[in-house]
Parts: structure tokens; sequence; C-alpha cells
């Protein structure tokens, strides 16, 4: 079983939250307290010196938070103070990252992922509290402060489990407390003629449960592009006319439009509402090859964007030939869009057979067809877009995370050599996933195990 | 009414296997210990099946073996059947289970009782408890005698308004054969919230009129899976305790008795439905909650319709004694349908019923009503163990009474309280489960229901458990001594298969793999280990990730487990709890923050006022 209960404030584990209000402000502030707090950051902070991290609560540090497969995911200002002498008491790290919810919310999972716990309400005072840092006449205020936040997340959680998603999960719960209970009572019950639901059976019903999680996992990315708008990367050669692109979309001029090649040389990023999905453009520097060394970090900044993009579309002066110009890093598969720029010119034959949408920025046509083009891609990766209103959070998503992890190493358990894998492993690893999946949809205790298998198998030895 | 000149420090009401180990437990910490039985001729009697142990229920054999208890040894004494259940599984779910001779397990018992020399047994019947200012100080029985004690520990099992049905018939009785107790009105007379259960038996068979050639054999295993660390001791000189199975020539077992399988069919299915109007269950008649892991008979073919047949053992009560117990078919069906569908099932042809099956009512105690010392919240002094706490099975029951009985000792000698923890024994999550959540079934312990199952372990259960009891004195010094060098060996095995190599690799990382046992290394290199070390290590090695994994779980609870919630504690003035949650933590009042958590319906969010309410009351004190 897993931790049945985040221990709010009583065991010293790291939890982490957002401290500053949720929104598109300069800069978001990440706060995390712990024993392990700068343990947890030493992992995923690299210090813009170059240096190892060395994070000992005297300075701010600037420098590169990355995620388990070593991408940048922003660059940010690293405060630590080390406790006592910290707001909780213990030893905290306050993070000041770039605003807007995507990036601060990429901060966040980055920090989850590296084995910090999403604080509970309240929980950041209610330690300062415990741990001597706020007089008596504050603990009331804590107090309150724990309450009414419950309350409001009890609510939004309410809300947010309500209606499909909510439904889809308390599927998974049930599908996965069959499998616990099958195992459990192979276990428990060796003298019925209980099926020994072992190797290849019991793989494939624990992928089928895998395959479930990974498609909420989807979800939750469907859930963030309604919420937040889908990534929608604007890439090609310098000069081929993305940012005039961005600005046919945008309505108004927001880019800086020049004839001279490289003049966009950071990303620039706009929220429209295209059809009812909100989209997120992001204008990019143009790929070539250069030496300027200004210039090769907003390509590098381009490849990124477009790692990260729901959506790439490429675009390219049809008016002249095909070239390798280093744009030839390949966007992921359906995700990306083909668009010839400049047909008010004469096409060049390169192009001529080119399924790309074909426009004109100057000319302002063909501008139906690539939004028809955009909803076309963006549509195929959920089903229709009404169906999934309400999408898991953060939370939600890092439980899941751990639902999966915990899934593939049972079923890893399972594939192993000489196939003696042991079923109270495999216990282990599926209860830890229900205890996950729980953490959403509510616990699953022993009890609840025990009545499905009484309702499942004739026990009575 | 006359009182009894001797004033005990500890008396227990009841004989059966809480009963025992309370008294036992009680003597070994220096108390003058009564034991008072409707019968004594019934002292330990196995009212049920003829067997100890199995999945869970035998790993608290194992715990009360180490904890320096009588079960263990006795069912190695007068096992007539020892196999080691889950042999294939991984060594945290197997289990050792032993069919017993059921009037030699019984007899040994009374004689061990008889011959301790701080224990009195009488017999008598319990009419009532006399409690002074909230505190109990003895009881009377229903001929007129008092009996004075400091503290009392009830194991009543099924008798308390024990109703017993057979098919529309029901009688008054404990069990069949005996009378019943009417001690539950006084406990509800003292405020006690009281509970019906229901359990049952299956019929008795002669085995003279079984034809085993119809059915399948089970032969217990060669290599007897003991239950005691000291069976050892069990030897059969002139002075020595009567015994089956004596400790000679380093054998310990001389012969093994068979158990038969055979099955229910189409036909035996179709006379219970057609009994089913008879029925006291489904009649209504029945109150009480019976259990569901066991099932009557006419439950199964009710709710597992399409199942075409289901699987009988027929266990034999002891060496001498034909008797045969039909394990899988309890049942309150009338005799005459018992009669019939008895004698549609292969084997049972020609059988001659003994014992009709029967199921009995009874009262038991919300055991939310105890703290962890099974001591009631509302007496002091006065401790529940076994079926009276809504538990099932001898192991269970056995568990909670050398628990209760070690706890009324301590009271009395003015010591602290001895309490497992969930990741301690099996004990400490079935007493925690049970003051914590109570129950709605008669309990029974399943693996499932632990969740650091992987340490809980039969084979590590006295490195876990006996240190511990030693420490309060409740274990021989010899047992003491032997689980010192047991894990002296096992530190060494540990150092021994870090240091060296086989294959090329250290044994420790080799004997990681899944696919190798110790067996497979090299003899000179094996040689060097007694094997009962190489055993330990490879269970360490094996599981040592999964090992770590579960302790660090153990070490994130620790200081919730620890922290304790004050008695005095008023719910109603923690501001911010809700109405729902401080009803729970009033009827609970948990000794715990840990346990608090574990009270259903408690969130994380109810811990964390709580954590900060008792804070705050601590830093008001300090000024």
């Amino acid at each position: 079983m897993g931790e049945s209960l985040p221990e709010p404030g009583v065991i010293d584990d790291t939890i982490v939250a957002i401290a500053t209000p949720v929104g598109q402000g300069a800069i978001s502030l990440i706060r995390i307290s712990g024993a392990g707090a700068f343990e947890l950051l030493a992992q995923v902070f690299f210090p813009a010196s170059g240096k190892a991290a060395d994070i000992d609560g005297r300075k701010a540090i600037l420098g590169n938070l990355r995620d388990a497969r070593g991408d940048n995911v922003d660059e940010v200002l690293l405060t630590a103070f080390k406790g006592p002498r910290s707001y909780t008491g213990e030893d905290v790290v306050e993070i000041s990252c770039h605003g807007g919810i995507l990036v601060t919310k990429k901060v966040l999972e980055t920090l989850l992922a590296a084995g910090a716990r999403a604080a509970n309400p309240g929980e950041f005072s209610q330690r300062a509290f415990l741990n001597g840092k706020m007089d008596l006449t504050q603990a009331e205020a804590v107090m309150d402060l724990i309450s009414a936040q419950t309350e409001l997340a009890l609510k939004a959680a309410g809300e947010q489990l309500a209606g499909r998603l909510g439904e889809q999960l308390m599927d998974l719960r049930a599908g996965l407390l069959a499998l616990v209970a099958q195992v459990e009572a192979y276990i428990d019950f060796p003298d019925e003629d209980i099926d020994p639901e072992t190797g290849d059976l019991l793989v494939k019903r624990i992928s089928g449960i895998h395959q479930e999680v990974s498609n909420l996992l989807a979800t939750a990315d469907q859930g963030r592009i309604l919420r937040e708008g889908a990534r929608v990367v604007i890439f090609g050669a310098p000069n081929v006319g993305k940012s005039s692109l961005l600005n046919l979309l945008l309505g108004f001029d927001r880019a800086i439009v020049s004839d001279q090649a490289g003049t966009t040389r950071d990303t620039l990023e706009e929220v429209i509402n295209l059809r009812g999905i909100p989209l997120r453009l992001v204008d990019t520097a143009g790929v070539h090859r250069s030496q300027d060394k200004v210039e090769l970090e907003g390509i590098h900044r381009t490849h990124q964007q477009v790692e990260n993009a729901d959506l790439v579309l490429h675009i390219v002066d049809a008016s002249e030939a095909r070239s390798d110009d280093g744009t030839a890093i390949i966007p992921e598969e359906g995700r990306h869009l083909l668009i010839l720029n400049k047909v008010d010119l004469v096409i060049h034959s390169d192009w001529e057979s080119s399924k790309g949408v074909r426009i004109s920025c100057t000319e302002t046509c063909g501008i139906n067809d690539l939004e028809d083009a955009v909803v076309d891609v963006l549509a195929k990766d959920g089903e229709a877009w009404g169906n999934n209103l309400v999408a898991i959070n953060t939370r939600h998503k890092n439980c899941l995370k751990r639902a999966k992890l915990d899934l593939e190493a049972a079923g890893k358990n399972l594939k192993q050599k000489g196939s003696t894998a042991l079923p109270e492993i495999t216990a282990m690893d599926l209860r830890s996933a229900l205890d996950h999946v729980g953490e959403i949809v509510g616990q699953v205790d022993a009890e609840e195990v025990l009545g499905e298998i009484f309702s499942s198998f004739c026990i009575g030895k | 009414m006359y009182s009894y000149p001797k004033i005990y420090d500890v008396l227990i009401i009841g004989a059966g296997h809480a009963g025992i180990e309370a008294a036992l437990a009680a003597t070994r910490l220096g108390c003058q210990v009564a034991m008072l039985t409707q019968n004594l001729d019934t002292i330990g009697q196995m009212s049920c099946n003829p067997a100890i142990g199995g999945l869970a229920k035998g790993h608290i054999v194992r715990e009360i073996d180490a904890l320096g208890g009588e079960m263990g040894l006795n069912t190695d004494a007068t096992g007539i059947q020892f196999r080691l259940l889950n042999r294939k599984k991984g060594p945290s779910v197997r289990a050792p289970r032993a069919q017993c001779d059921k009037k030699a397990y019984q007899s040994r018992l009374k004689v061990t009782l008889e011959n301790e020399p701080n224990l009195d047994l009488h017999q008598g019947n319990v009419v009532d408890l006399i409690v002074k200012n909230d505190q109990i100080a003895g009881i009377e029985t229903s001929l007129g005698m008092r009996y004075s004690a400091r503290s009392v520990v009830i194991t009543t099992g099924t008798f308390m308004r024990g109703l017993l049905h057979v098919g529309m018939q029901n009688q008054k009785g404990g069990r069949m054969g005996d009378a019943m107790s009417t001690l539950s009105d006084i406990l509800a007379k003292l405020g006690f919230v009281i509970e019906r259960m229901k359990t049952g038996t299956p019929c008795r068979v002669n085995g003279r009129t079984i034809d085993f050639s119809k059915c399948e054999k089970q032969e217990g295993d060669a290599d007897i899976p003991k239950f005691s660390f000291m069976s050892d001791t069990i030897t059969k000189e002139k002075d020595d305790i009567f015994t089956l199975n004596p400790w000679a020539d380093k054998l310990f077992h001389m012969e093994q008795l068979p158990c038969w399988i055979t099955h229910t069919n189409a036909k035996t299915h179709d006379v219970i439905r057609g009994g089913l109007d008879q029925s006291p269950m489904y009649s209504g008649i029945i109150e009480g909650v019976g259990p569901r892991y066991c099932p009557s008979i006419e439950d199964k073919v009710v709710r597992f319709a399409d199942k075409e047949r289901h699987q009988l053992f027929l266990e034999p009560e002891g060496r001498h004694t034909q008797e045969f117990y039909i394990n899988g078919i309890s049942t309150s069906l009338p005799y005459e349908i018992q009669y019939d569908f008895i004698r549609t099932i292969a084997g049972l042809e020609n059988a001659q019923i003994l014992r009709a099956g029967y199921a009995v009512e009874y009262d038991a105690c919300d055991p939310t009503q105890l703290n962890r010392t099974l001591e009631t919240k509302k007496i002091e002094g006065l401790y529940f163990a076994g079926q009276i706490n809504g538990t099932s099975g001898y192991e269970e029951a056995a568990g909670q009474g050398l628990m209760a009985g070690a706890n009324a000792a301590l009271k009395v000698k003015g010591e602290n309280a001895f309490v497992l923890g969930r990741e301690e024994a099996y004990i400490g999550v079935m007493i925690d489960d049970l003051v914590t959540k109570g129950t709605i079934e008669p309990y029974r312990m399943f693996t499932s229901r632990a969740e650091y199952r992987l340490l809980l372990r039969q084979d590590n259960a006295d490195l876990r458990l006996t240190p511990k009891a030693a420490e309060r004195g409740l274990v021989t010094s010899e047992r003491a001594e032997r689980t010192a060098s047991l894990q002296k060996n096992l530190d060494e095995a540990r150092t021994f298969v870090a240091k060296n190599n086989f294959q090329g690799t250290a044994i420790e990382k080799w004997l990681r793999r899944q696919d190798v046992s110790w067996l497979d290394i090299d003899e000179d290199l094996r040689k060097q280990l007694p094997s009962s070390s190489w055993e330990m290590v490879e269970i360490d090695v094996k599981y040592a990730g999964y090992i770590k994994r579960q302790e660090q779980m153990i070490s994130r609870t620790k200081k919730l487990e620890n922290r304790e919630i004050p008695k005095s504690l008023d719910y109603s003035e923690v501001r911010g709890l809700k109405v729902e949650a401080r009803q729970r933590l009033e009827e609970i009042r948990p000794a715990t923050l840990g346990q608090a958590g574990r009270v259903s319906g408690i969130t994380p969010a109810d811990i964390a006022l709580l954590a900060v309410w008792m804070e705050k009351g601590q830093k008001r004190s300090q000024k």
C-alpha cells in the first residue's frame, strides 16, 4: 500500500506549491519546503555558472531547471533559506520562474516528478506554526485557513470530477480494484480453487489498465489545451513569412516584420480564439545556418518550442526552391502542417504537387483553408472537442503518472526472467497504483478489497 | 453470598483460545491469576474445524509463539498433519497450517493450565460484574460466589446469549451441548453497545462410513513446518505433559494423517435449494451478521448459482477418533435436508452424520469501545478478547487474549502498556483495525489487511517480536537467548554474503536473481553457513529493494504514529473541525494522530487541524 494519507505538517516530507496567484504575471514564485528540499532541487537545478548546484541557503542562484529527460524547463532564480531560519522553519527554496500558466505548471510538474508532494491547503502556514515560527495568536488563523482552503479545494475537485472524466476515473479504479482482488485472493486463499491468474493473462490485464491510465493522461493534455490554449508553433526558415502569418492570425502587428532575415530573435506568444479553440501562437526565430551567437540562441529556443508544440505550422516560401536550410528537423507526426506562403507569386516547381495549405499573407488569402486544417489536426487529438470539457489538473496528473509507473513496475516484475514473479510483489505495485488513483477518486481500504474478493470468488473453506 | 478468600490480580472469564493465552501471559508476568469456565472439560475446545493456522492465521500463531504464548507449542504437540501453504509463492505469504487431534489439543492445554503455579482454575458461570467507580473489582457466579480481582478479561466466545439454529428449530447455548451466558445483559446495563453476530459449523460424519476411494487424498508435507521456535522442548519423558509428537532422535513427528477432497454437485445443490424455505438464514429468523469469507453451503449455492460444484475437505478430528469434519459445508438447514444432501456427495453416499451442522448467533461488543490495550474505555481494568470483540478464529482470539492478559497484568503492576504497531505484527494490525474501525462481520485476518506484508513474515516472527516480549518479561530467558543467537547468525550471514563471491559476483548480488537459490551455490561455500542462515539471508536479499520501500513508508508515518493525543482533548473545541469528523473522533478517541488518520471519514485536513490544536494546547501549557 502506498501513503494512505498525506500527513500535513507532521511528517517532514517535501512539499511544493505555486505561491503567486495563477495568471499571467511576469514572474511566478514556487515554494518548496521540507528536509529534502535542497537535495531535491540539486537533482533538477543546474546553475548558470556551470558548476554543480550548491544550494546552501546563503545566496540567490541563477540557472536552469531541467526535467528528467534533461530538457530545460525554464531559466529560474533560486533563493534558498536554511531551516530554521525560513518561513516554515524547514529548509525552504523559492523558485522564481517566468510567469504564465504553462511555464509555472511545468516547473511545478518537474518538482513533483523529482519527488516533492503537492502541498495540502494551508500546509505551509501549518508547518510554520508547528515549527514555532508563528505565535499562539496565529494558530486560529492557520486553522481557519486550513478549513477554508479545504472547503474550496473540495468544491473545485468535486466540480472537476463530475461528468465523463469522473466516470472514466471511477472505471479505472474499479478495474484496478478487481485486479488487486484477483491477486490478493490468489495469495490469501491457496486452498480454494481460484484460478492462479499469473503470467501472460495477468500481464495483459495490467497493460490494459496501463493503457487506460495513458489515455487519461492524454486527456490531461487535451484539457490543458482547452484551458491554456494549444501551443501552435510557427516554424520556418528566415523571411518566409512567419511573423506575417502570426500577425495575420492575430489581426494586428505584434511581431516586428521586416525584409531583413533574422528579425525575430526570440519567441513571441499570443493567444487567439480560433473557432472556439484557444490557440497559443508562438512565433519563432527563423531557423537557418548562422554564426551569430544571439541568433544561435534563438534557433535553439525554436527547436525547444517545436518539441513542446501541440501543432507546428511549418511555413515555407512557395516561390523559392526547396532548400536544405536547417528546417529539416522533423516535427512530430500528425502535428505538423505544411504551409505554402506567397502563393500570390509564381509557385516554384518544387512545391507544385505539395499538399500543403496554400496561403498568401500579403494578399490575405487561404486563411479559411488554414483554419480548417488547424482545427482538423487538433480535433484528431481526442474525440470531439466538447466531450472532455473538464480535464484533470496537475495534482491528478501527478497521481496518474505515479500509478502508471507502478503498473509498469508490476508488468516488468511479471515479465522477469525465470518467471518466478512473486504475487505479493505484484500486489504491492498494484496496490500502490490503486492508492494513487484513490487519491483522486477516493481511497481504497483493505475492507473494500476484501469486499471485491468475496463478491467475485466463492470463498469458504 | 460467599467471597472467595483470595484476591486475584487478573481474572479471566472463559477458557477458550483467548482465555488460555490471557491467563498464561498474566502468569508469566508474575500475577496471581484466576480462570473461570462453565465447564473445565472444554478448556481449549476447537468448537469448529480441527485445524490451526493457514494464511495470516498461521502468521498470528507464529507471533503468539514469539511472544511466549502456548498456541504454537500446543499445535506442534498435537498436530496430525502439517503443511506449509503457498510454498511456491514468496516467503511473506507462506504460512503453516496443521490439522490437530481435537481431544489431544484441548486436553494438553487443560493440563498445561493446571500445572501453572500462579493460576487457579474454577468452574463457574459468571452472572454479574462488580464495578466500583468505573473500575472493575470482581465477578459473581450463578452459585452466589464472589471473586475479587484487580482486573478482569472477558473471553466469552459465542456464549453470550448464544442461540443455536438447525432449520426452524433453535435452542439456547454457546455451543451445541453447552449452556449460554447472560453476561451481555450486564454489559448492556453498564452501557456497552452490543452487536449480534452469527457463525456456523458443518456436520461431522463417521469416517467408518466414508468411501475414501472416491475422494482425492491430500497429504501433509514431508518437510514439516513447525509453529514453535521451541518445539524441540516437547519431549515424552515420564513427567512431561502428554504429547502426540515428541521430539526424539532429531525427529519431530511420527506419522501424519491425510485429509480428503471431494465436491458437491448439481444434485446436492438441488436438495439445498429445495430446503431454503426452511433455512433460518433465508427465512429471516437469524438476525446476526455472518462472515462473508465463511458462507454456509446454502449461501454459496444461492450467491454463486452458476458454480457447478464446491470443493469440500474431509478433515480427521483426531488420530484415534473416527469423527470427520466436512470443511466447506457449514449449514443451518434442517437435519433432514443435511441428511439428504450429504448423501449426494461422492464418498459420502452412506455417511452417517454424528452431529448436525448448525448456525450460532451470539452477542459481541463493538470493539471501538476498547483502547489499543484491549481495555474498555468505560471501565478501568476490564478487558475484552476474542469473539466478544467481533472476531472469528482460534488464532485471532488467542492473539488478542495474549495482549489483553499481558496488558491487564502490566496495568496491575503499574507498568507501561504493551502495544504492537501495524508495522510490527499481524496482531498489531488486527487490534488497530478493531479498535479504530470496528467490524460489521466476524473479523478474520488476511494477509491483505497488512500494509507491511513483506516485513510481517512467519519466518521472522521470533526476530520481530521476541526481543520486545523479553523486554516486558513475557518470554523465558531460554527463548530470548535463542532468538538473540538467531539474530547473530543472520547478521553474520549478511556479512558473509556481502564479503564472499560466487561466480565472480558478491553472493549478495548473485542471490538477488529470481531464478536462483542458495541451494545452487557450490557446496564448499554453502557449508560455511547453517542452512537456516542461508534461508534467512536469501529472503533478505531477494526482498531487499521492496523491504526498503516498506521501511520508507513506515518512517514516513512514524511521527504521526508516535504523536499521542491527550486523553482529555475536547474535540468540540477544535476550530474548523467538521461535525461528522468531531463525532467520529469523539466515539473512537484515537490514541495517536496516526490512529486518528485511520478512523473512517477522517481527512488529512482534519489531522492537520488536530495537530495545530494540540500544538496550541502545548504552547499554552508551557506559558
